[in-house]
């Protein structure tokens, strides 16, 4: 009971004194804790996003499972480039930051909620609080990051966005290969028409 | 003490709100879909009328069959209860022209209403799909009409020998090699020809005739291949109002019945097809116009203003 009032304490200071926050979310929380949060945060904004309903319901599950997946696949990557970049920190410690960062998952049922009813007339609504609460996300991760491997916050941000940028580049290359491949085929095409006469 | 009471009152509310969303969710979902409102579809025939599925790009095949698709859509969509037929062609291929007309009858005689607009321009093949639509409607300097059939040849004997090429052939029968550029045309290879076209145009007189509600003489009067402009073609009888596309889709409204109806738009074009579409457009063209070969013009009967061919 103690450590639920524990965990507790921690969620508010992350909110409103989210470096304190994540300072004690490192030092004290557990791997099992971070687990819950990610669990239940998802599987709260799932029920959101999907509504009520047998099948709402399952989606929601799935939606949560992703999650936690996402969680540790995306750790996992940002500690290998974290190591990458000379950066000396525990995985364990990364999970637990990004695992409570999740919390902002929970907030932003009410917001949705708000944007279910305003959503006729004010549509931007939904747009603003989206990016308000991506940008309180990236906030908490790169705070995650700085606090993990004691780094500075560009260097946190290269971290976080590196996978991004790889992606960016590799489908940068993959649309200038299919294009080349297509003009090639059309090139081709000319060809193809001496074909003999039946 | 009063960090956990603000934490524990925030789980409140999140549970508050999902237990609203939850419950208005289960409202929304019992309530039985409303039928959409009554729409009138806008169909694009942009560019040459071409068979097949050239002309498209990553995204979507071009050609007729794209065209049929479409119409098959509007055709089966229960809130579309008229179609507007943009035109926008010089024509072409008159297989390709002749099976979208009776796509075009097949949906009339289901009993939807299928009205054209031209732009710029709607001649031959283009006119011969108008004509297949219940009512038309055509800007004042429209160019349409050109309603005929011809067959284009070229006879490049006289250069071949000058470059010294001579091409020998073994074929299967005498007219295997017909419409060849490296020879003269037989008299009896003109006849059948001229069996064909004669055989098409009548066949377009006929589209014309009955889409128009006009007698075949009086038709054949207009159809010596000439173009109108739209006014012209209104006074000939060709053309029922003058009037932009928002004119027709008000004019299909109105004959399907409906008041202020919802336009539904099929084919549109995204950034990517534009990016990918050029070069297939190109390359549509081009195998249109050519022969396997490389030795001319396409065997197929056009039924386009020869003058935008040299284009």
């Amino acid at each position: 009971m103690n450590e639920m009032g524990n965990v507790l304490e921690t969620i508010y200071d992350l909110l409103l004194h989210p470096r304190a926050g994540m300072r004690a979310v490192v030092a004290e929380r557990t791997v099992p804790q971070a687990f819950c949060v990610v669990g239940c945060c998802a599987l709260l904004f799932g029920l959101a996003l999907f509504g009520g309903g047998g099948v709402q319901v399952a989606l929601a599950a799935v939606f949560a499972c992703e999650a936690m997946l996402n969680w540790l696949a995306f750790t996992a990557v940002w500690h290998l480039i974290a190591a990458l970049f000379g950066a000396d920190g525990q995985v364990r410690d990364l999970l637990k930051a990004t695992g409570f960062a999740h919390i902002l998952q929970a907030l932003f049922v009410p917001a949705l909620f708000l944007v279910s009813l305003f959503l006729a007339e004010m549509a931007w609504l939904g747009v603003v609080l989206a990016l308000l609460m991506l940008a309180w996300s990236l906030y908490l991760l790169v705070l995650a990051l700085c606090e993990v491997y004691q780094i500075g916050r560009g260097k946190a941000l290269l971290v976080l966005f590196a996978p991004l940028l790889c992606l960016l580049a590799l489908l940068f290359v993959v649309f200038l290969s299919a294009g080349s491949y297509v003009f090639m085929l059309l090139q081709q095409s000319d060809a193809l028409l001496k074909a003999p006469l039946f | 003490m009063h960090k956990k009471k603000a934490v524990v009152a925030l789980a409140l509310l999140v549970l508050v709100c999902l237990a609203a969303m939850l419950g208005a969710g289960g409202r929304k979902a019992a309530k039985v879909a409303e039928p959409e409102a009554d729409a009138v579809a806008v169909i694009y025939v942009d560019g040459m009328i071409t068979g097949s599925r050239s002309g498209g790009d990553l995204f979507e095949e071009g050609g007729t069959n794209a065209l049929i698709k479409r119409l098959h859509k509007a055709a089966e969509d229960k809130s579309v209860k008229a179609i507007v037929l943009r035109i926008n062609s010089p024509g072409g291929s008159t297989a390709a022209t002749e099976e979208v007309a009776a796509e075009l009858g097949k949906i009339r005689a289901d009993g939807k209403i299928v009205v054209t607009s031209m732009g710029d321009i709607a001649a031959s093949g283009g006119y011969w799909l108008a004509a297949s639509t219940d009512k038309i409607y055509a800007n004042a300097t429209t160019l349409t009409g050109s309603i005929g059939v011809y067959m284009p040849y070229s006879n490049w004997e006289e250069l071949y020998r000058k470059i010294g090429i001579r091409q020998e052939k073994i074929k299967s029968g005498p007219h295997k090699d017909i419409l060849s550029p490296d020879r003269e045309m037989t008299s009896e290879e003109r006849r059948i020809l001229q069996g064909m076209v004669d055989e098409i145009y009548e066949s377009f007189v006929g589209v014309v005739a009955e889409g128009r509600h006009m007698e075949q003489d009086a038709v054949r009067r207009l159809a010596d291949g000439r173009v109108f402009t739209g006014r012209q073609a209104q006074q000939a009888g060709l053309v029922d109002e003058l009037g932009n596309l928002y004119d027709a889709i008000d004019g299909a409204a109105e004959l399907a019945g409906i008041s202020s109806p919802r336009i539904k738009e099929y084919g549109k074009t995204n950034p990517f097809s534009t990016l990918f579409s050029a070069s297939g457009k190109a390359a549509a063209l081009r195998e249109f116009l050519s022969v396997p070969d490389g030795g001319g013009l396409s065997l197929a009967p056009l039924a386009v203003p020869e003058k935008w061919l040299g284009e």
